[in-house]
């Protein structure tokens, strides 16, 4: 017997995301991968997955899906909306068991990103190792692209297993509108102390132009000390490299894997899933840290995560 | 040997900062010292033009644990130049309709299009670098004489199997894709499938070499590699 989820509304950029396809920078493969790891982990946990497992990603509008499996165990986590089961709101961050036939729904997301992981995850192979959907180069995911209406997603598991709900406590939403922390660099070297200064202590409002390819910002230009290029090398996720005009681009997970602008400075592992987070319109500033300090709050980030996960109750 | 800070999750290690096969080659040659030592905490590796790039998990391995590392390695490797891993002959057709920018690169260089093809052709290339998109390879080894800047604006479709340059590499597209470089003409032979073990038919280090094919023979190479009766390892040796 075949699980499935049906597609009634395909949302804006609905794709299949996991922790990444990681390895394959060598030959020019993205890692791709949540754009909020924190998020993905925390929705997967609720079903009972594995923390990287696969799950949807719906970028600003959520997308509308009927069961098509005896039942399934689902949860949601990220950036929150109006989220319905059958036109009747239900909670983010903890799971629910939808009946074949009913219908859950995410509205307009409050945010950049959601993520909705379900019990048993995808009957989908894995590409390279992972079940990320890099569009760019339809690679992986669903068909290696977003989600269109009228598709039907397999599903592992034809029903939830036996078992309470779990909830998770709501993640402090203290950190709006503190800066994102950067390490500077890799090319430093190449900007004016001025332009330093200025990334440091004027606000870039994100743009429109802003995806799973990178974030261009929009502010105060960046002048180059010299030459306004490189010779190409290796780019990762955070990296805000600034082309000609001055006006920085900060890359996120299907960026290519190397570029020939300068970096002028790189945000920090544990703020990405901030940066995922980051919707056109606002405003970001950054501040200047040691890498010792950057590990020192990741390695903070993975142990609050793992104190969060250690708090699921039943619900 | 310059050790660049990407944030806490990428260390690059830069050995020049031009187009320089031989930083290229001390990348690669730290890129399998270091795949040798299987340290834990790294999560990818990229050998490319002038450096090589190690992304790692902070949490599990610091910056300064994999400083330590990558100048221990660096001071044990031996200036001999590895021999490439493996050397490819692509099939390169020169014709209408692949070669966009034949005439007009001939013309800038002051060469005739034979002159500029007869080069192209006498080149042995090295894969500096594997990257930008999925299989596709900065090719070191250009004459200096076919020397050209990039197009301005790029191209917003440069066919898929382009064979193309700029300044002092050459490249293939494996995939269509937006591009700046000076369309020469296109290989029939597929550099990345995901049916392969390898998805990727090349890998920094290997060495290419062009083959001149007319239009009849690129069409029904292409055909074949299409089909999946050839496959370019067998092909393409």
């Amino acid at each position: 017997m075949s699980a499935a989820l049906d597609v009634l509304e395909p949302g804006l950029f609905t794709t299949i995301q996991d922790r990444g396809r990681l390895g394959f920078m060598d030959i020019g493969v993205a890692p791709s991968g949540a754009l909020d790891g924190l998020s993905l982990r925390s929705a997967n946990v609720l079903v009972g997955n594995d923390p990287g497992d696969a799950a949807f990603e719906m970028c600003r509008l959520g997308a509308k899906f009927r069961v098509a499996a005896e039942s399934i165990r689902f949860a949601f986590a990220g950036a929150e909306g109006r989220l319905t089961l059958d036109g009747e709101p239900i909670e983010f961050w903890r799971s629910h068991v939808a009946r074949r036939g009913q219908v859950i729904h995410l509205a307009a997301i409050r945010g950049n990103v959601a993520y909705m992981a379900i019990q048993g995850g995808f009957a989908i192979e894995p590409v390279l190792g992972s079940l990320s959907t890099y569009t760019r180069s339809a690679i992986g995911g669903f068909h290696g692209r977003r989600l269109h209406a009228g598709d039907a997603v397999p599903l592992n598991q034809v029903e939830a297993r036996t078992g309470r709900n779990l909830a998770l406590p709501h993640p402090v939403p203290a950190e709006r509108g503190r800066p994102l922390r950067v390490v500077l660099g890799p090319h430093q070297e190449m900007f004016t102390d001025a332009a330093i200064r200025t990334l440091l202590t004027t606000p870039y409002t994100v743009t429109r132009d802003a995806d799973r390819i990178g974030v261009r910002l929009e502010g105060a230009p960046l002048e180059h000390a010299g030459a306004k290029e490189i010779v190409s090398d290796a780019n990762t996720t955070g990296c805000m490299q600034v082309p000609g005009n001055g006006q920085p681009i900060a890359l996120m997970a299907d960026r290519h894997s190397c570029g020939g602008y300068p970096k002028i400075a790189t945000i920090i592992t544990a703020d990405l899933h901030r940066l995922g987070q980051a919707l056109p319109g606002t405003t970001l500033r950054f501040e200047a840290v040691a890498v010792e300090q950057a590990e020192a709050a990741a390695f903070l980030l993975a142990e609050a995560e793992a104190a969060t996960f250690g708090r699921l109750r039943e619900v | 040997m310059r050790l660049r800070l990407a944030g806490d999750g990428m260390l690059v290690a830069e050995f020049s900062t031009g187009i320089d096969p031989a930083a290229s080659a001390r990348a690669r040659a730290l890129d399998a010292a270091l795949k040798a030592r299987a340290l834990s905490g790294v999560v990818a590796t990229m050998p490319g033009i002038r450096s090589l790039a190690i992304i790692h998990d902070p949490v599990h391995l610091t910056t300064r644990a994999l400083t330590a590392v990558l100048e221990e390695l660096e001071s044990g490797l031996t200036a001999a130049e590895a021999a490439p891993a493996h050397r490819w002959v692509l099939p390169a057709c020169y014709e209408a309709p692949h070669a966009l920018d034949l005439e007009e690169s001939a013309t800038r260089l002051g060469l005739s299009t034979d002159e500029l093809i007869a080069r192209h052709l006498a080149g042995r290339y090295t894969a500096l670098m594997v990257g930008s998109y999925p299989g596709h390879p900065y090719l070191g080894g250009l004459d200096p004489s076919l020397y050209l800047p990039r197009r301005v604006p790029p191209r917003v479709r440069v066919p898929r199997g382009s064979i193309a340059m700029a300044e002092l590499m050459t490249n293939v597209y494996p995939v269509e894709a937006p591009g700046g470089w000076n369309v020469l003409g296109c290989t029939a032979a597929p550099l990345f499938d995901l049916r392969w073990d390898n998805p990727s038919l090349l890998s920094a280090g290997d060495e290419v070499v062009f083959r001149r094919v007319g239009l009849a023979e690129h069409d029904s190479l292409l055909e074949a590699f299409t089909a999946g009766t050839l496959h370019p390892r067998e092909a393409c040796r």
